[in-house]
């Protein structure tokens, strides 16, 4: 298998646009509602938590470089709770794709197509997804390194045609309003957001120049942030705090305040449609890497003829997953984040256990040689 | 509904089976893909037939909803 | 040495289509009869029989491709003549070991199926009773087209000539052109009865060896009954043939091609089309266009930045007022909305369908432009502008706006100078174009991720399909949304050549003597 495909520059530019594509879009009204002003220091310690937290992912992946965490992995735990993490993996990347999908649809049939149900845009989005993930990682990625500056030029016009509609007047807020707790729960609920870097540890072989990795991930991270500190900032100055708790969409309200001239009355399908890219990048990494751990479980070839009937399976879970837009908001907010500590935190069990199985392999073999 | 998704695997299975047969996989890969496509077709037949199943979220927020208020705190 | 080559060419092509070879001896009437055999029913094959010098003589080659006149003087008259030689030993000697005939490139063979297949090819043969050898002469006198202007590629300042049918003339060109003997030209023969002739051509140390053997390995698995033109072999030879994309560049300009060779490229010719095959191609180079090296780089970069432009309103402009109109009217100003839906007022269409009718209309229209003979092509014209364009908005079929975006999105689709790549683009329209009439821009946005991806994955002869943006070299950037100046562009593409060195290098003196 040809492993090494996905360049430095590439990981870089999709793991900005995979922080930058939820948070903003789905999670923001209830990171504000959380820590109001302290938004940004919430980030920016998630942002150093999550460097923590990717350094020791990245340490586990480079013991073995080249090989899958699924096929190494049986050498850390017992094989049979190891194949059973693996699954419970698989099936949680799925649910999170389906997850992240049933938020889009939710999002777009409320917004824009409120005549058409959401099976009918689940399935478009997912089909697209399935293909995607059947022609494989490299493309992903090499998708993410195109549409990055297309993104990258919409954020910054958005910002800009924004900026006159600020009220600058709030900025005083940010360093005056602070709250323990709210920097607390929201770097609680933030953290676990910037912690899906550790999909790192699935696709590392796939990687070239392992050695840059950190420094990639460590710009990634900063750039990412900043990127969401300024939408966020904007927001605050924007609405302010109340209002935008109220909002489901914070962000498609901000860039529906866009007025250029006159003329263009109104952006926010066209700006709306160039951030779904994201998501749907989002969607299909993790959808991707459901797929690949099942074939790699099976120790299949490869992973393609899995796609299409595992992304039936998606777009059914997005749909059944829950009755309503309420119903989901409280998933979210009461008890995603815990539930996502305890998906990312296995990996850190994994490098313990690693570790330790070493130094005991390392003083029994110093023992022999003493002996 | 259903009958799209009848259709929709009527044609993955086809899809599938001409591309493992290119590719001239062995037995077992045949196994575990039409199992899964299997297992795949009937969870989406129950999520249509079924409308109010427990899904994966309540699992979860049953699971991990105590736990997080515990460590958050009530919030509202 | 032009002697020795051709029939060691003519071997190699013999080995690739795997032909028994047949001996027929000394003897002059088995192989007389072998002619004739094989030639039945074939009246513009000539068989003459003639002596000279006590030797029967046989002669056979096809009338209508040979220069008559010229063998007369050159080689008959001299072989008839008592002067020539004294015996048969003599003249065998004179004309088979030594070849003192007065005509270029003659070659001597033995099998006689090569020889049959030589008659084809428009050389006379000449066989001896009492030996086994025959001498193929080649003088063949084909009517061919003189090198004319370009008729699709035109430009303002660059060469005007344009390839033409004859394989021959076509690599002239590009050797009057290249003037190294690193440009290599490998002959390959292809097609069970057309036979046709195709050349491989690129420049030794700048083409990747890999791509070179990959092409020819691949040319050579095609055995197909004819290739009448390089897109026969196009399709046999794309990696992926079920995209709409195209694969391979064709050009009818020997500049653009000899351009292409320089890069590292390989060109394609097949004899019988004026229109040679580059590859590997990447998408950017489809909106390239000659011209956009020889004007100053300012223009040629705002017209590749309008070229790009206007890609985007050939693929999504029809869709984008679909989606707009039918889902997101709130997106245009007040006034516009207005004026558009008074015109949409009385259309008993929906916004889709009504896209549709006048989308193939205009489809319609424009194929009927090519094939009709110029004199009806007037006709055209006045009943597509008149017709469809005015009666049917005064009649109410069609809204004004819609008729507009139609036209519009006609001519962005011929600016794009490629024909082949902007023909993929309008196909790509009407599936982008039912999926915003039904989801509005989600759909749209889903239409372009799906083209996207596919372009992303497509890749041709190794090399991706939208180098160098995905994956991304910074340094090639310099000539695809721009043409950056040449003094600029001092490296050669590193995407398809071996090896990124340099191209141009402009001496200090000079420069410092511009800035005087």
């Amino acid at each position: 298998m040809k492993t090494a495909q996905i360049s430095q520059n590439q990981l870089l530019l999709f793991l900005i646009l995979y922080f930058y594509s939820t948070l903003i879009g789905f999670a923001a009204g209830h990171l504000i509602h959380l820590s109001q002003y302290d938004s940004v220091i919430v980030l920016w310690i998630s942002g150093l938590v999550v460097w923590v937290y990717a350094y020791f992912t990245i340490k586990l992946a480079n013991r073995r470089p080249n090989e899958f965490f699924v096929h190494y992995g049986k050498e850390i735990f017992p094989y049979w709770i190891h194949i059973l993490v693996m699954g419970f993996y698989s099936l949680s990347f799925l649910h999170s794709s389906a997850f992240v999908l049933r938020e889009y649809e939710d999002f777009i049939v409320q917004t824009y197509l409120s005549e058409t149900p959401n099976w009918a845009v689940g399935g478009i989005l997912g089909m697209v997804v399935a293909i995607t993930a059947r022609l494989g990682i490299k493309t992903l990625f090499r998708t993410a390194q195109g549409l990055f500056f297309l993104i990258l030029i919409a954020d910054l016009s958005n910002s800009i045609f924004i900026g006159k509609e600020l009220k600058w007047d709030r900025w005083m807020a940010f360093i005056t309003n602070h709250s323990g707790h709210g920097i607390f729960t929201g770097s609680y609920t933030v953290i676990p957001f910037l912690g899906e870097i550790f999909i790192l540890v699935f696709i590392f072989p796939y990687l070239t120049q392992k050695s840059k990795t950190l420094k990639s991930v460590s710009w990634a991270i900063v750039l990412g942030i900043l990127l969401i500190t300024v939408n966020l900032v904007f927001l605050l100055l924007l609405f302010g705090p109340n209002l935008t708790n109220h909002l489901t969409y914070p962000m498609l309200e901000m860039v529906r305040y866009i007025r250029i001239a006159d003329f263009i009355e109104n952006l926010d399908p066209f700006l709306i449609s160039i951030w779904s890219t994201t998501v749907y990048l989002k969607i299909s990494i993790m959808f991707y890497l459901s797929v690949l751990i099942l074939a790699q479980i099976f120790r299949l070839k490869d992973h393609r003829p899995l796609t299409f009937s595992l992304a039936a399976a998606m777009v059914a879970l997005s749909l059944q997953m829950s009755g309503g837009t309420a119903a989901l908001t409280s998933y979210y907010t009461k008890s995603w984040a815990t539930y996502a500590y305890f998906v990312e935190g296995i990996p850190i069990v994994y490098l313990l256990m690693d570790t330790l199985k070493r130094f005991i392999k390392k003083r029994s073999a110093k023992k022999e040689e003493i002996s | 509904m259903i009958i799209i998704i009848i259709l929709y695997f009527l044609f993955t299975v086809i899809y599938e089976w001409t591309y493992l047969k290119n590719k001239n996989r062995k037995k077992r890969t045949y196994w575990v893909v039409f199992c899964l496509m299997g297992i795949s077709f009937s969870y989406c037949i129950v999520t249509v037939v079924f409308k109010h199943m427990p899904s994966p979220n309540d699992l979860i927020q049953f699971l991990f909803k105590p736990l997080q208020q515990k460590i958050l705190g009530k919030v509202d | 040495m032009g002697i020795f080559s051709k029939p060691k060419k003519q071997q190699d092509s013999k080995s690739a289509n795997t032909q028994e070879q047949v001996f027929l001896g000394e003897n002059f009437d088995v192989r007389m009869k072998w002619f004739k055999d094989t030639f039945q029913k074939s009246d513009d094959i000539t068989f003459h029989e003639l002596t000279a010098n006590q030797t029967r003589c046989g002669i056979v080659f096809l009338q209508c491709m040979v220069d008559q006149q010229l063998f007369d003087d050159q080689v008959l008259k001299y072989i008839v003549s008592p002067n020539f030689a004294s015996s048969r030993k003599e003249l065998f000697h004179k004309l088979l070991d030594l070849k003192s005939i007065s005509t270029m490139c003659a070659s001597i063979l033995t099998d006689i199926r090569e020889a049959t297949d030589l008659v084809l090819d428009g050389k006379i043969i000449i066989f001896f009773e009492g030996d086994s050898r025959m001498l193929a002469i080649p003088l063949t006198s084909v009517e061919k087209r003189a090198v004319g202007e370009t008729a699709n590629e035109n430009v303002i300042r660059g060469p005007r000539e344009a390839f033409v049918e004859d394989i021959h003339t076509n690599i002239t060109m590009i050797r009057r052109k290249i003037k190294s003997p690193d440009l290599k030209m490998e002959q390959l023969q292809i097609g069970k009865y057309t036979k046709t002739k195709v050349m491989i051509g690129y420049i030794e140390g700048l083409c990747k060896e890999e791509l070179i053997t990959e092409v020819k390995q691949r040319i050579n698995q095609i055995d197909i009954d004819g290739v009448l033109g390089s897109s026969y072999l196009e399709e046999c030879i794309d990696n992926f043939p079920l995209s709409p994309f195209p694969q391979s560049q064709k050009t009818e300009r020997p500049d653009v091609a000899a351009a292409s060779l320089l890069e590292g490229r390989v060109v394609i010719f097949v004899d019988g089309t004026p229109i040679p095959l580059l590859l590997p191609v990447t998408m950017y180079m489809f909106l390239q266009s000659a011209e956009d090296y020889y004007q100053r780089y300012f223009l040629s970069s705002f017209i590749r930045l309008l070229r790009y432009a206007y890609l985007v309103v050939s693929l999504l402009f029809p869709s984008f007022y679909i989606a707009i109109t039918t889902f997101h009217p709130e997106m245009i100003p007040t006034t516009l909305l207005i004026s558009v839906a008074a015109s949409r007022d009385n259309v008993p269409f929906p916004g889709l369908v009504e896209a549709f009718i006048m989308e193939i209309a205009f489809e319609g229209l424009r194929e009927a432009g090519i094939r009709t003979p110029k004199a009806i092509g007037q006709a055209i014209g006045i009943l597509g502008a008149l017709v469809i364009g005015q009666s049917a908005v005064q009649a109410g079929i069609v809204s004004a706006p819609m008729v507009i975006i139609v036209s519009l999105t006609g001519i962005a689709s011929f600016i794009i100078p490629a024909y082949d790549f902007a023909f993929t683009i309008r196909l790509l329209r009407f599936p982008i174009m039912i999926l915003a009439g039904s989801f509005g821009i989600f759909g749209l946005m889903i239409g372009c991720i799906l083209i996207y991806i596919h372009v992303v994955n497509l890749h041709s002869f190794g090399v991706p399909y939208l180098s160098p943006t995905a994956p991304l070299r910074p340094n090639d950037l310099k000539d695809v949304f721009i043409r950056a100046p040449w003094w600029l562009m001092k490296r050669r593409p590193s995407f398809v050549g071996s090896s990124d060195s340099n191209r141009l290098t402009i001496k200090k003196s000079i420069s410092e003597g511009d800035e005087d």
